[in-house]
Parts: C-alpha cells; structure tokens; sequence
C-alpha cells in the first residue's frame, strides 16, 4: 500500500551494492580536457535567447535528418512507420537533442580511442551486446560521424532505424522463438564503414550479403548517412557562427534545462512516498508463462528512484531488453514530463531527475548472448507497471493501460516469383483518461502511421478487404477506452504469416472502477468452417492464396464506474457501431430504443436505463483500481501469477477507497 | 488608362488598392468589413474607388484575397457534409494515420478533434477498383442512389467521395458523380480523384470532406462578390489568390475552396517580398497583425518559405502552400482578468462588430487598441477617413473597468501589461518561424504591415533582439497590393507511376501532351490581359521501393503550343534527378538503380506585368516642420529609458522628409495604421517611402 511520508528522502545507499543493482549507465565517458574548463565557464554566462536558438537549430536539425531518411529509406518500417531516430551527441555521448531512444555513440568511444576517431569516419553496428546497451535489436542499425568544431571533435550526429532484413533464421530477422542472438541475424561490431573518407567496401558487402533484401538495407543505410552528415553540417554551421566553446557550452545548457523544469515542474505534482506498480509480459515464445516487470517508484523532492527488483529473470525466448537504467529513464522520462503540464525536451539531462536502478539478470537487464529481437514487449509493459505504481501516488488519477504496438507479417513469393514480405506495425487503443476517452487506433510512438491500403496493393499480393475499428474493445467506464484495429486482407498468394502481438489473451487494465480491453487476436478465414484463431506470438503460420487474415488489436482499458457515463456519450458510441447494443446494456446498463427519427435513429430509454443501472450496481463486486480482465483474475486465482494491487479498490471523489 | 484593383477583406478593415498598370501609379480605399456579408464592403470598397477617378470601365481585373476558408477551418464553421468510401472503409476517417501529434508520452494526453465528416455520415458502396486500375469489382449503383437519395432527405448539402486506387482509374467516382447528377443535382459534390491524383487514401479522403464541407460557403461567397463587380459596371472576371500565390478565377476557388486556405495572407507575403527587395533587405520576418489574427513568415533571399503538403490547424492539405504561422491575437483581441489576478490577451476577439471600445461602435471590452488609445500611441481622430473616430474616454473606461479595477492599478499600467503581453505572444510567433527552424531573428528584419503591426514592431524587435524594422508605405493595404504582384496558375498532376524500364514513350509523351494542354487552356483565358502565357512541366521521380519523390522540371516556356516531351528530354530528366539526389542527400544511384517515374505535372501560366514600385515625390521639408504637434505618449521604463508620460512629436506619413534620420519616440500617423517608434530608436525614410528603423 501506499504511504505518504513527510520530507521523505530516499536512501539511495544500498544501490551501490554491485551484487544486487548494475550501475544505471553502464560506461560513462567523463571529459577533463582544456575544453572542458572554458565550456564550463562559459555555460553559464550564455544569454537564454543564444541556449533557445541553438537549442532550436539542434532539433531543427534532427527534424531534418530524419525527414531524409523518411525520404530517401526503402524499408518501410523506417518509411511509413518512422522506426528510426537521429540524435545529436555530446563529445561525452549525452543525447543533447530529443533522444534516439537507447541510441548514443557510446560504443564509438568504447571501441575507439579519442585519437583513432578523425575526420571523415563513418561508423556503423547493431551489435546489441557490444553496443554499451544502446541497441536493442539486430534490425537496428546504428550509423554515428564524429563532429570536429575548430579543429577538435565537439559531438557526434546519429541516427539508427529499423530495416527490413539482416539474416538470421526467418525473413524479416524477428525469430520469436530464438533462445540465442546467434539466431537473431547478422551481428555487425563496431567498425569504420567509411575510415577519414573511405568507404570500406568489403565491409559494406559483407553487411549487404546477410540480408535478405540488400537493396533495401543498402537504400536505408544510405539515408542513415545522408541524414547524420546533414545533421553535422547545421552543427558545424552553428560553430561558424558562434563559435566550438559557445556551442558546446549550450548542449550542457540545454541538458541542464531538462533536469532543472523537471525538477521544477514535473516532481512537484507528485506526492512523495513508496509506490508498486507491476504489469505482465504475456509469454516469452518458448515457455508458455507471464513475466513479472515491478517497480518500486521511491519520490523525494529531488528525485525518482524506479528500483526493478522482483522483475522475472532473464527469459528464454527473445523477449528481453538487453538496456541499462539510463536507458529505461529516457523512455519512461517523457512520461514524468507529461506531468509538468508544459513541454519539457526530455534529453540525457533527464537521468539527473529519474533514476532507475536494476539488478543483474533480469528481463530488463539480460547479457551476452540473450536473444532480445522481440524487446517490444518489455517497452510497453513497462510503461503499464510505471502507471500501475502512479495510479496509487494519484489515487486514481492516471492513464488506463495499453497495448499501443504490435506487428503483422506475411512473407512469401508472388506469382512471378518475387520475394515480398508485407509487415505493418499497428496501434492500438489508448488507455481511457480521468477527463476524457481513450483514443482509437493509435501508436505509442511519435511519428508512426499505418500503411495506406493503396500502398500495401501496389506493394503486395494482399488485398485490403476492411480496415477500420474492432467493436466493443474499448474498455467500460465513465470514460471509454480506445479502440483496437479491426483489418481483413486477402492473399494473393501463398505465404507465411508472422504474430508480435502482445495483449492477446490480457486485455490493458482498467483503472479506477474502468474495465480492461479487450485483447488483440488474429484469425484465418473468421466466420468460415476454416476459421482459425490464433494468439500468442507466432512464427510462419502457413497460408493460402484466397485466404482472409483477420487482425485485431487491443482496446485501450477504460477509466472510472462505467454505470456512470453519460447515457449519450452511450447512445453516440452505439449509433456509429463502436459499442453494441449489448455492451451498452450490459456494461454501461443504458437501454436504447429506436426513435424514428433517422438523423438520429436511437433514443435513450431514461427510466429503463435507471433501473438497469441499479440494478447491475447491485449485483457487482466492488470497483477495482487496476482491473486487469477476466483472463488474467482467473490466473490470479488459480496461484499461477500474483500481483500487489489485486485487491485494492478504486477511489471515489472524495479520493477515499469506495465501500 | 487601364486599372487593376486588389481586394482584401480583413476581420475588420476591406482594404483596396487600385494600380495604373502603366504609370504603376496607386489608389487606396479602406472601409470597414462587413462580415454578416462581405460582398457589402467588397462593393463599398469598389464603389469608393469611383471617387478617386478609377472608373468601373477601365478596370481590367479584380483580384482578392480571402480568409472564408482559413477561418472556416480554424472554426469548424463549415457545412455539415457527408462521405462515400469503399465497402469495408467506413472508418478510414478514424483510423487516420495512427499517429499521434507531438512527442513522445503525448499519447496519454491528446484528444483527437472530431473529424470533418463525423461517423454516421459516411457511408459505404460496393464496387472496387485494382491498384493496376481494373475493376475488381463493378460498383453497385443501386447502393449509389440510396446513398444519394438518403443525404438528400436528410438535407445533406455537400457530400465527398473517395474511393479506393480512384488515384489511378476515377471511373468509379465518376459514376457516382453522374448519379447524383440524376438524384441529387444540388448538391455540392467532389471526388477525391479531382483534387488529387496521388495514391494514400487517407490524406485523399480528408483534404476532399474538406473542399466539399468548404464548397457551400465558397461557392455562395464567390458569386456574391462577382454580383458585387458587375453590379459596379466593371467586366472584369474575379480572380482569388491561392495559398501557393498563384492566381486562379473565382469558379475554381468555387469547386477547389482548398486551394483558398491560406488565400488571404498569401498575398501580404508576396507584398513584403517585393517591397523588402526595392529596400535592399532580403531577408525578412513578417508580422501581418490584423484585428483578429496575427500571420507570421519568414523570407530569405526575397523568397517566402514554401510547404509541398500544408497544414492548417490539425489538418494536413495536399497543397502547395507559403509556410506561414497564424496566431490567434491581434488588434482586437480581447483582454481579461483570470482567476484573481492572472492577466489574458485573447483568444476572443470583438472583431470589427462591435469593435475595440475605443471606435464607438458599441464595443465595451477591453482591447489590445484599446490598450494603445490609452496611452496615448493612436493618436485621436487619425483612423480611416473619419468614418471611424477614436474615444480615448472608452477606451480608458473599458480598461478600467474590466482590467485595471480589479487588479488594483492605473488604466495606463493594465494598458501597458496588455500590450507586453501581446508582444510577447507575437514574439513566440516569431520564435515558432525561425528559431524553430534553425534561423537567427536577429539577422532578419522585421516587416510589420496590416492595421497593427506598426504598433508592435519595435517592441517585438526589442524581445527578439532583433536589430532593424522596415514598415511599407501602405502596412494596411500590403495584402491588397500582394494581389497585383503576381500571376495567374493553374496547376494539373497526373499520377503514372512505372519503372524507367518499363517506361512507353509513346503512352507518357501522349499523357504530358494532355496536362500540358489542360494547363495552357486554363491560363489561356479570354478578356484577361496577359503579358506571356506560358506552361512549365514537370516530372516526379524516386528510386523503385522509396515513398517520395523529387520534382525535377522539364520545360519552361512561354511560346504557344506545348512542346513534345522529346526522348532526349526524357533521358535528360532522368539525369536530372540523379543530380537532385546527389544535392540533396549526398549520394544517387546512377548507373545502379532504375528510376521510377511517379507523376507528370504542369502549370499553366499567365503572365501579368508587374506594376512598378514608384518612388515618392520627395518633400522639401524637416522633421520639424513635418510634426503635427507633440502629444502626450506613455512608455515602459527600460534600460536608458526612463518610463511613464512622454511628449512625443507626430508625423504624418505623407509629409516627411526622405533620407533624413530622427530619433524615437515619435508616431507615424496614415489613414490605414500607426507606427511607434520606441525610445532607444532611430528611422530613416527611404525613396519609396518606406520606413527603416534601427535599434541604437
């Protein structure tokens, strides 16, 4: 439970224990050069308008790179989906500018010394293992070029995405049931692709040679590296005309703007104490069981402490997340800056804020040679944990869970015998809000889209028959849930389909009185004697030419007593079909009749829906903070999983638990 | 004598402005708007030009500028529309894109805003159409005719269709058309495949509910203006600034509204282009402040930044368009007490109807004019023509009452924290413009026009640090002059996306005959007096598997018929994307990777001269002896400055000396705005007039 402690002050004694908790950065790259003294005393002499304008032209900057790469990509998870970031770096390898998520140049620093880095060097990896924890995956290829300023390096650009294809043991490289990175595909170290301006073609081959579509990988890698040479070119434009030092110094400035409207802004708003939040990886591809992420969330005034310990171990199948705490901080820091209610640039300087500490071998913590290519799993739940533990810190007050990725593929040969694999990656529905309803079919991350059905025909042997919203997946409440993704297509020929799908047989908690949603599955030929239905990950499902695959996702989980929406808000869902009749009755207790009218063909029955209100109010249990569906109570129930906040009530208005 | 007459109607000011296309010689008319129907000052505005010896018989063309379809966007103020998709489509509308706006953690506190055409509008017909453009399968027009006849029964006046692969065959969408055409003929009707022949069906869905919800009051607004011109006697047809600055007749903004979004403050870019290159100052931020909006864009090299694909409010537009940031304050924006004591400017505004207090109009609200009558930086009776006259009492009380009471201070320190707040929403405009991307404001110079960006100018200058001001000789008519200094375009895209391999030459010179003809016959219009009428051609290319493409140019030129899209021509472009590939992101794929063709696309278009920017008779005259009279100014205390009631001389705009330095305070007066130069400032008039300021 939670307790509010008065001038609490957390402890952080016991997380320099090596045997229990990793460092939270793995390797750190601390400068004492004779730079260094003037930028330090430079920094804070800056004018605030000089930090704003070269704070802006930096992000500028990043918003071009990766318009380029949007542009110039051939892969379409980069193109379409935007599953790319580019970062500009500290000499030190601290993101200055928005994050590329776990993406910095520290492995260039780790593999190199300061003097073999010169002019001229392209360096390219994915090595998840050999990379300081700053790639997650192999499909991740990183490209970094070292930024030299009057003369001395000053930074690095980079950038990373997520191409088609790099080897391993099924197209598309997202083995999801690998026990190894070994089967993962191709694993390129750190190396100079281009050493002081020449291209290293026996390299550049070897990548291309492991991957399925090298002309693809070839296209990305070429934007990858159009986009950090621009990104080098607006630095270095701002060196002309400020000079290496005032440069320098305003990288420091901007991240100690992160840390100090953090602190300023967004600790404050939440109370100080001791707060769990757990949330379930469904299963990990090999052993058919739910993997614990917990955190321990300790709030002080100047900080936030998320201690991971009694997360489930390192996994056998390719589910885990081969990162270290600052990692993790950079991810879930965007969500303490949602708390400032202004916009706060999350970069490094957010580690200073926001620590997370976790202990060896774990699923948040696995090491050489742990296969991680389905980590997508563990990003997601992870947010879920953090609200969970927020949810009694705000009594209520948070976010309803969510699924908000999970990913398609069907892979095969055409009828003139072209390789193809059409692969979308899928939003979901977004948790319900204590002050409005989830949103419909969205992705977690900024930037990403669906694939236009015009798209995908030009592209693929596939026809999309329907694409639209799934039903009755947005969880009850006095706010609803969003909706999942309903979509048919047909084959056009034989292939193979591919599942990452996450909320599958869990739907996303609901919060404070709100259900959960519903689950995202997949069928073969629904509504046919042939209907197969499919959940889990799944690896190469055959499937035939004229065959219907039928993809949901999850719905957002619903926030707040359901019995009290507005009957309208109700009447409105039913009307354009997005909840059934059924639900409305028997979820929401509002009965509709037909009105005749066929602008607005149903009216709300107010002394029918009175009565049923009461009375489905007197039959149920006690509302729940975190109800996590009836899939998950029944584990719970039967002793195969367990979870803090299984019994805690949902707060009324008054902000005390109900009954 | 033959004259060309620019009409921009504003929230709250019609400006005109009539150009002796040979002498180059101005006439400028400014009425109040009329915003219950605006062909009222558009024909007021007309008629008044009369009187300056322009007769209806010698104006040749009428252009205009207008903000129907921005604020009908940025309002939600348009008409209840219905749509026509694909079986299994309904929801393409909700779906979207999946993504959300913003950074990343937003997703937990965005609302998604309703959509154009709300679900239970949209509507779905069996029928569909391959990628390759076959018929997959025949379009059920049984299910058609119900469609149509059940929004006519419920009475809805603009419907959308949009259909799947229409990009590559729209015979689905024209069938439809022609069915409505026997059921439903009034109504307002546009196919996706008509305003965008580019495949992702979703951004062709949104931008055609869009034009259609947009089509009724555009539509109606049009014909009420050309009612308003043959009514004055003139013959001139109507032509409407687009967003992209280019010149089309009224009944293509009829059935394209779209392309009208950012129409009116399009034209005030193109003013401050020309006005900024006979300055010598290039580089400019604008600050276009009316009575209801502020229009902010950034010009360097004495071009405005352009946008292939818009966006206005949340909405992306498959347009063309200036990069111009809106923001919702100006001179008429209201302020207000939050709270205890926590003071707002805007976003309401009192409009022209009724007005800042200070015009008498029945306005009792506290506005940004007010803000400046009270301290004394709009002179008494200097507005307009004396239709409107300014009661410094009014306003006084307006401030007292709603602001400075309940704060507890005098009207001239409420009066002061109204206007250092507006300035500073304007320099977060000015921010979003350049140091968001990436560019100093302190190389650029500031040029303020419309009614009350003279007002602010320095002081904006001031917060951004921004060293230099240049105010046009006309700041309230800039947007009507913009109109005069442009041409007529018209553009047309076809999409044929093929492999260069797979290229027919004979099939591709056959399509860039045809769209290069539509936009010859589009320019090509009869009573208009073109200097050239021309055509320039384009072609979109990428390599095979990439999701843009380049735009690399194939002609250019302005002697009749089309040319052929020779085979030389053809290679030669393909070289040409080679390049652009290689300038744009460092590395190509000559000689690797065949190119893929995407589009044809042309542009018609008709010439007309540019009027000359004449240089000002030069007055025999000091400053001195230019000053009305001093009057009684209250300024901020800043450093050097000491603050409060300060005499400060008044020149009338039309009598100062040229090339002859002055140090602030002092106030520009003219019929159509004011310009204060600050403390700590020193201008200098220029030949043509105009103002240049610089900080000391």
């Amino acid at each position: 439970m939670t307790q509010e402690i008065t001038h609490f002050s957390i402890d952080m004694t016991p997380y320099e224990d090596r045997a229990r908790y990793e460092p939270m950065r793995l390797k750190s790259w601390p400068r004492d050069d004779a730079a260094w003294e003037r930028v330090q005393k430079l920094k804070p002499t800056l004018d605030s308008l000089t930090v704003d304008v070269i704070g802006g032209a930096l992000q500028w900057a990043v918003e071009e790179g990766e318009a380029v790469v949007e542009r110039m990509a051939r892969s379409s998870i980069i193109r379409e989906q935007h599953d790319y970031r580019a970062s500009i770096n500290s000499i030190d390898c601290d993101n200055v500018t928005t994050v590329s998520w776990a993406a910095t140049a520290d492995p260039i620093r780790d593999t190199y010394a300061l003097d073999e880095i010169v002019p001229g060097d392209v360096y390219i990896y994915n090595d998840v293992h050999g990379s300081c924890a700053t790639i997650g995956h192999l499909p991740d290829y990183c490209i970094v070029i070292p930024i030299f300023g009057e003369g001395r390096l000053i930074g690095f650009s980079q950038v990373f995405g997520h191409v088609t294809d790099v080897g391993g043991a099924v197209p598309g490289s997202w083995p999801i049931r690998s026990t190894s990175i070994y089967e993962e595909g191709t694993i390129c170290p750190v190396i100079k692709l281009v050493d002081a301006g020449k291209l290293n073609r026996d390299a550049q081959r070897i990548i291309l040679r492991n991957s399925r579509f090298p002309g693809e990988l070839q296209g990305d890698i070429d934007g990858f590296i159009a986009c950090a040479r621009l990104m080098e070119r607006r630095v270095l434009e701002l060196v002309e005309q400020y000079g290496a030092d005032t440069v320098e110094a305003a990288f420091y400035a901007i991240m100690d703007r992160c840390e100090n409207d953090a602190r300023a802004h967004a600790l404050p708003n939440i109370p100080d104490g001791t707060y769990v939040g757990e949330d379930f990886i469904e299963e990990d591809g090999i052993s058919n069981k739910p993997i614990k992420i917990k955190y321990t969330i300790h709030k002080d005034k100047d900080r936030m402490v998320i201690d991971a310990s009694g997360t489930g171990a390192t996994a056998e199948g390719p589910v885990n997340w081969a990162m270290d705490g600052r990692h993790y901080i950079k991810w879930l820091g965007a969500f303490l800056a949602g708390e400032a209610g202004q916009e706060i640039l999350v970069n490094e300087g957010m580690g200073r804020v926001m620590q997370m500490m976790i202990p060896p071998d774990t699923v948040l913590s696995a090491r050489h040679p742990a296969p991680v290519v389905d980590r997508m799993e563990c990003m997601l739940v992870m947010i879920n944990a953090y609200t969970a533990a927020l949810a009694k810190a705000h009594k209520g007050n948070v976010i309803a869970g969510m699924m908000n990725i999970q990913l398609y593929g069907i892979w095969g040969h055409d009828d003139d015998g072209n390789e193809y694999l059409y692969r979308e990656i899928f939003g979901a529905g977004s948790g319900a809000r204590p002050w409005a309803d989830g949103t419909d079919t969205v992705d977690l991350v900024p930037h990403s889209k669906n694939l236009p059905a015009e798209f995908i025909e030009q592209r693929y042997p596939i026809v999309v028959e329907r694409v639209g919203l799934y039903k009755d997946s947005g969880g009850a409440g006095l706010y609803r849930g969003g909706l999942g993704y309903l979509k048919d297509v047909r084959c056009l020929a034989d292939g193979f389909l591919s599942i990452t799908a996450y909320r599958t047989v869990f739907g996303p908690f609901g919060v404070n009185g709100g259900k959960a949603g519903l689950p995202g599955v997949c069928w073969i030929n629904p509504g046919t004697p042939d209907e197969v239905k499919l959940v889990h990950r799944q690896q190469m499902v055959p499937v035939k030419k004229g065959d219907i695959v039928r993809i949901t996702t999850p719905g957002g989980g619903g926030w707040g007593d359901p019995l009290k929406r507005d009957p309208e808000a109700v009447r409105l869902d039913v009307h354009r079909a997005l909840v059934s009749p059924d639900s409305a009755r028997d979820d929401y207790g509002v009965v509709l009749v037909e009105s005749g009218n066929p602008r607005h063909p149903l009216a709300v029955d107010v002394e029918a829906t009175a009565d049923r209100r009461q009375e489905l109010a007197a039959s149920r249990a006690p509302l729940k903070l975190i109800e996590r569906g009836e899939a998950f109570n029944k584990m719970v129930e039967e002793g195969l999983i367990e979870v803090s906040d299984f019994d805690d009530l949902a707060y009324d208005e008054t902000g005390n638990p109900v009954g | 004598m033959t004259w060309r007459v620019g009409i921009d109607i504003g929230g709250t000011f019609t400006d005109v402005v009539a150009i002796d296309e040979e002498t180059g010689r101005r006439v400028y008319e400014k009425v109040p708007s009329t915003p219950w129907d605006p062909s009222e000052s558009f024909a007021n505005g007309l008629g008044g030009l009369t009187e300056h010896g322009v007769s209806a018989n010698d104006t040749a063309m009428v252009m205009h500028g207008t903000t129907v379809a921005t604020n009908a966007i940025l309002e939600s103020k348009y008409s209840e529309a219905g749509l026509i998709v694909a079986h299994g489509h309904r929801e393409v509308l909700e779906c979207a894109r999946q993504t959300v706006p913003g950074g990343f953690g937003n997703i937990a506190y965005w609302e998604k805003p309703p959509r154009v055409v709300p679900l239970e509008l949209v509507r779905e017909v069996k029928g569909r159409m391959a990628h390759t453009g076959n018929e997959m399968v025949p379009l059920d027009s049984d299910s058609v005719r119900a469609v149509a006849e059940e929004f006519k029964s419920m009475g809805i006046e603009a419907v959308a269709v949009s259909l799947l692969n229409s990009y590559r065959n729209p015979a689905h969408e024209e069938a439809v058309r022609a069915i409505f055409a026997e059921v439903y003929p009034a109504c307002y009707l546009t196919l996706s495949s008509e305003l965008s022949r580019e495949y992702r069906e979703y951004e062709r869905t949104l931008s055609t509910c869009l034009n259609t919800a947009l089509m009724p009051a555009l539509t109606r607004y049009v014909k009420q203006l050309s009612g308003a011109i043959e009514k004055s006697g003139a013959e001139s047809e109507l032509f409407v600034m687009q967003s992209n600055g280019g010149l089309v007749p009224d009944a293509d903004i009829a059935t394209q509204p779209i392309k009208a979004v950012l129409s009116g403050p399009a034209a005030g870019v193109l003013a401050a282009c020309a006005f900024g290159q006979v300055a010598d100052e290039p580089d400019l931020i604008t600050l276009d402040m009316g009575g209801t909006s502020t229009d902010i864009c950034l010009i360097e090299n004495g071009r405005p930044h352009m946008l292939a694909e818009g966006k206005i409010e949340h909405y992306n537009i498959k347009t063309p368009m200036v990069d111009i940031t809106t923001l919702g304050a100006g001179g008429g924006s209201i302020a207000s007490i939050v709270g205890d004591d926590s003071l707002r400017v805007g976003p309401q505004s009192a409009g022209a109807s009724p007005g800042p207090a200070a015009y008498g109009k029945g306005g009792t609200e506290a506005t940004v004019t007010d803000a400046h009558v009270v301290l004394g930086r709009i002179p008494e009776a200097t507005l307009g023509d004396g239709s409107i006259t300014v009661d410094r009492d009014a306003a006084r009380k307006a401030i007292a009452e709603n602001i400075a009471d309940k704060l507890g201070v005098s009207p001239e320190e409420a009066a002061l924290g109204i206007l250092r707040l507006a300035s500073e929403n304007m320099a977060r405009g000015i921010s979003l413009t350049s140091v968001a991307r990436g560019r100093d404001p302190r190389r650029f110079t500031l040029f303020p026009f419309g009614g009350a960006g003279g007002l602010h100018a320095c002081r904006c200058a001031e917060i951004m640090q921004t060293g230099k001001v240049l105010v046009p000789l006309a700041p309230g008519l800039a947007c009507a002059e913009g109109l005069l200094m442009t041409d007529l375009r018209t553009d047309a895209v076809y999409t044929y996306v093929r492999r260069e391999d797979e290229v027919e030459l004979g099939e591709l010179q056959q399509a860039y005959r045809k769209i290069a003809e539509e936009a010859l016959t589009a320019a090509r219009r009869e009573g208009v007096d073109h200097q050239r009428i021309g055509v320039e051609t384009f072609l979109d290319f990428r390599y095979s598997s990439q999701a843009y493409e380049i735009r690399v140019q194939v002609d250019s030129h302005f002697d009749g018929d089309p040319h052929e899209l020779s085979e030389q021509a053809w290679q030669k472009a393909i070289e040409q994307f080679h390049d652009a590939h290689e300038r744009t992101y460092g590395y190509s794929y000559k000689g690797q990777d065949p190119v893929e063709i995407v589009a044809l696309a042309a542009a018609g278009i008709g010439e007309l001269s540019r009027p000359p920017i004449n240089e000002v008779v030069a007055k025999n005259t000091t400053w001195d002896q230019a000053n009305l009279g001093d009057t009684q100014v209250y300024f901020e205390s800043k450093a050097g400055h000491e603050g409060g009631w300060v005499s400060t001389p008044v020149y009338p705009r039309d009598s100062v000396p040229v090339d002859v330095a002055t140090s602030g305070p002092a106030i520009v007066v003219q019929e159509d705005s004011t310009f204060v130069l600050e403390p700590g400032w020193s201008m200098t008039v220029d030949k043509n007039g105009q103002i240049l300021a610089t900080r000391d």
